[in-house]
């Protein structure tokens, strides 16, 4: 079996010498310099991420003056959950005992087995990209990934505060949206499951949630 | 062979050494560099920078000159057909149209805009199936624009379309942008 | 490579000719590739400037490979940092024996695998079969294609050959009831009968878009949730990356991650990027408990340091596949290998080393139209004008002789006007499409030109118009 000496010893041996040169086309040596101009609106991240994450067919189900269980009781409404599962993200407090009144059964994250019977998942969102509409989850805070991927639909809560204006801009403050490091799963959802695999024909909710909602707090 | 001709054109001080066919001024132009760099002198390379310098393809050069004024009298149903070399490797984009366009034919957008007809040199006899079907689409797409005629300013690419179209029986005219001009002048004087 | 569909041994030619007489494919092929032009240029107008946005793509990628050795090594430090065990292959042989073992160690009979080329190129579905184990493609296109026991015609729509009914009658074999053609029930059928493949899973393979070596962490690009399920679901999650797919900094990769969707699909990004760092962690509830890397060479750092070498910048985004007028006529199966269309016309010669591979370069006008399109700017077609130059370099003596005649021929004034008056009195003698060889190929399906009696330069010496 090939060590990793090895294995970089002959990468490196190929490196010796320098790289010939493309006559007709030369590599620059343009370094990273600004970061990505974007020829969109981006002053307003918050009516940025909104405008963008309905393009992508996700749902605004609520606003930062709404009650959480006015909320609550209008998903509850629409999607008619038996069973919901609630990520212990901050954003979520207060979630579980309201559904429970509204006479859903609510389920602690466990295993997939467990998360996958929920038609339901509530979660909060580390944070949002205004650009392209997405929602950051971060399974440290969450304990758990499932939450947003197994049930049909996610229900995710994101503070208004918490919106970077392009990814770029959220990938260069890591360190300070992850101040203990990276957690072992992040992922950036941006609206439901999606294929295009039979005759470029979008079709939603392959394998991931088929709706996702989005209340602003 | 390529030698031949470089030293042909640089021994000419003409000022401008106008290509009518988009391939050849792309050889000149592009390839050349790189030729010369694989197999030249230290003379090539600098012939051929000058030469390159001072060689235009055919469209380029009328254009940058100012449009000629024509009479504007031909109506045929015309697609302009998008060479690779002139478009991609040349840059050369709207020029070739603008020039049509002042001849006042009746220029119509095509669906297979900026297609490779299919010629591409020998890869058109290596492999012939797939080098037909492409020009099929092109000629196609013409047809489907209702288009009599079929401009370009790359003989190999109207070669390559004219001889698919006599054979699938189709009724298109294939002209170089030149003869079209050429038709246009001679009727604004007459 | 076990399927039907991938082969090198008949000629480009042969496989070429069959795809093109398939008129359904050719029209299956024109459909798709149209939608994906439109769709790109809608995500790229994002862009204040998306040339700039090339230019800087092209060069971190070039800065990359310059200290590729120093990167793969920054990388293995991180990953084995928070966890990861690293496993390293210079074969494919190597790379399907760390999957095999990782595999038996856990008596994983039950696989899930997420859409990933390079186990194609190793070819590990069969070896994972052979000691017994069920491995399921999860990716719609790509499940379609293990269904229908094909190869994928195109890297990021594996079924694109393929139309809703060809679909629609694939998937009934392992369906009870009848299915409808509808893209949108079909979708939902594969839902739900691999999510309880899901979750009966033993152990889950993906491949990886990017590895950010600053922070060891793999990222992920999709859009169904079926990579998000397979490396989530199961309690091993075994990568495969090719040692190319990294990068140093996150500064780097938001401008590949900017650029791989849009040029793949024509989205600004997709519906989940996944940043997978380590295992799962002590407090974490779910996920898997191991994670192993196999870093993949296999043939790549042969290409490192030659005039191909920016060929490993490749994202494997498709986008040359689907503006290639040639791989329009053809799909992907004409190109005999895993990687189709002019990405993979560059890299089958240079990772095979076959007569059937060396001649790939020719499936190509050297239209430009993909270097064009490239995101990061590979000047494929200079490339495969060189892989040419290197075949021609072998070719057969015969082939050498007449382009050397040629050549010296047309070098000298005199000669090169005999030639023109001989080819002219030759094609009015005789038909050309009865003489063998390229003018008998020209006059497949095409007219035989006729030189003209008077050559131009005749005609203007007399100044006749």
């Amino acid at each position: 079996m090939t060590t990793r000496a090895e294995f970089l010893a002959a990468v490196r041996d190929r490196l010796r010498e320098p790289i010939p040169e493309n006559h007709l086309r030369p590599l620059t040596e343009a370094g990273l310099g600004e970061p990505i101009r974007y020829a969109v609106e981006l002053s307003d991240p918050e009516a940025r991420f909104l405008e963008a994450a309905t393009g992508v067919g996700a749902e605004v189900v609520g606003r930062p003056e709404d009650d959480l269980r006015a909320i609550l009781e209008r998903v509850r409404d629409d999607v008619r959950p038996a069973r919901a599962v609630v990520t212990d993200d901050p954003e979520c407090k207060g979630v579980a005992p309201i559904l429970a009144s509204l006479g859903v059964e609510v389920l602690a994250a466990g295993g997939p087995s467990d998360v996958a019977t929920a038609d339901l998942g509530v979660t909060g969102a580390l944070g949002g990209v205004a650009l392209t509409g997405s929602l950051v989850m971060d399974s440290g805070r969450a304990r758990t990934r499932l939450a947003s991927l197994l049930p049909e639909v996610h229900l995710a809560l994101l503070a208004r505060d918490r919106i970077a204006a392009t990814p770029g801009d959220f990938l260069r403050e890591l360190s300070r949206w992850f101040p203990d490091g990276l957690p072992s799963n992040i992922v950036f959802i941006t609206g439901p499951s999606r294929s295009a695999d039979i005759e470029l024909e979008i079709t939603v909710g392959v394998h991931g949630p088929r709706k996702v909602l989005v209340a602003l707090r | 062979m390529a030698r031949t001709t470089l030293r042909a054109l640089a021994s000419s001080d003409a000022e401008a050494i106008v290509v009518p066919a988009g391939s050849c001024a792309t050889m000149i132009r592009v390839f050349w560099r790189e030729l010369f760099e694989l197999a030249g002198t230290d003379e090539d390379r600098r012939q051929a920078e000058q030469v390159a310098a001072r060689t235009y393809e055919f469209s380029e050069f009328l254009d940058a000159s100012g449009a000629p004024e024509n009479a504007g009298a031909d109506r045929t149903p015309t697609v302009y057909h998008r060479s690779c070399h002139m478009l991609r490797e040349l840059g050369i984009d709207r020029q070739p149209e603008r020039l049509l366009d002042s001849t006042g034919t009746d220029r119509r957008p095509t669906a297979a805009e900026g297609r490779c007809c299919g010629f591409g040199g020998l890869f058109s006899v290596k492999l012939p199936e797939v080098s037909v079907a492409m020009a099929d689409e092109v000629l196609d797409a013409a047809k489907g624009a209702g288009a009599e005629r079929v401009v370009g300013c790359d003989t190999s690419c109207l070669l390559q379309l004219e001889s698919r179209a006599q054979r699938r029986g189709d009724e298109l005219e294939f002209r170089h942008l030149a003869e079209v001009l050429d038709q246009a002048a001679t009727e604004t004087e007459s | 490579m076990s399927s039907e569909f991938l082969t090198l041994s008949t000629s480009l030619r042969e496989r070429t000719a069959a795809q093109v007489s398939d008129s359904r494919l050719r029209s299956n092929l024109a459909r798709a590739t149209d939608a994906f032009a439109d769709r790109k240029a809608a995500a790229y107008a994002q862009f204040a400037d998306p040339e700039e946005v090339r230019a800087k793509a092209r060069a971190a990628k070039g800065e990359v490979l310059r200290r590729l050795d120093q990167i793969l090594e920054r990388l293995a430090d991180r990953l084995e940092a928070v966890g990861a065990q690293v496993h390293w292959a210079r074969t494919d042989e190597e790379a399907r024996d760390h999957v095999r073992r990782i595999v038996q160690t856990h008596s994983a009979h039950r696989i899930v695998k997420s859409k990933s080329m390079l186990s194609e190129e190793i070819a590990l579905n069969e070896a994972l079969e052979e000691i017994g184990s069920e491995v399921t493609e999860t990716d719609l296109g790509e499940w379609i294609i293990q269904l229908a026991r094909e190869a994928p015609s195109h890297i990021i729509v594996p079924a694109i050959h393929k139309d809703r009914t060809q679909v629609r009658d694939t998937l009934q074999r392992v369906a009870e009831g009848d299915l409808s053609d509808v893209p949108g029930e079909l979708a939902a059928f594969a839902r739900r009968e691999l999510r309880q493949r899901f979750l009966q899973a033993d152990l889950g393979i993906s491949g990886v878009n990017f590895a950010v070596a600053e922070s060891g962490t793999l990222v992920l690009v999709t859009n169904e949730g079926n990579g998000r399920l397979a490396t989530s679901v199961p309690p091993v999650h075994v990568a495969l990356l090719g040692m190319e797919r990294v990068v140093e900094t996150w500064e780097q990769l938001d401008l590949l991650l900017a650029l791989l969707p849009r040029a793949a699909t024509g989205q600004p990004i997709t519906t989940y990027v996944s940043a997978i760092t380590g295992a799962r962690r002590p407090k974490e509830l779910d996920g898997p408990r191991e994670l192993h890397v196999v870093v993949v060479d296999n043939g790549r750092s042969s290409i490192l340091g030659t005039e191909f070498t920016e060929m490993l910048a490749c994202i494997r985004c498709g986008a040359c596949l689907n503006v290639c007028p040639v791989y329009r006529q053809t799909g992907g199966h004409g190109y005999g290998w895993v990687y189709p269309g002019p990405m993979g016309a560059v890299l089958t010669p240079l990772l095979v080393e076959s007569k059937g591979a060396a001649e790939v370069p020719n499936a190509s006008s050297l239209c430009g139209a993909c270097w064009q399109a490239c995101p990061v700017g590979i000047p494929l077609q200079d490339m495969l004008l060189a892989l040419r130059r290197r075949a021609s370099e072998e070719a057969r003596l015969g082939e050498r002789a007449a382009w050397g005649a040629w050549a010296a021929a047309w070098s000298r004034p005199w000669a090169y006007r005999a030639s023109l008056r001989l080819a002219s009195m030759a094609a009015r003698m005789f038909n050309p499409s009865k003489v063998p060889g390229p003018p008998q190929r020209w006059a497949l399906g095409r007219e035989v030109p006729t030189p003209a009696r008077h050559s131009f330069r005749d005609q203007w010496r007399k100044g006749s118009r």
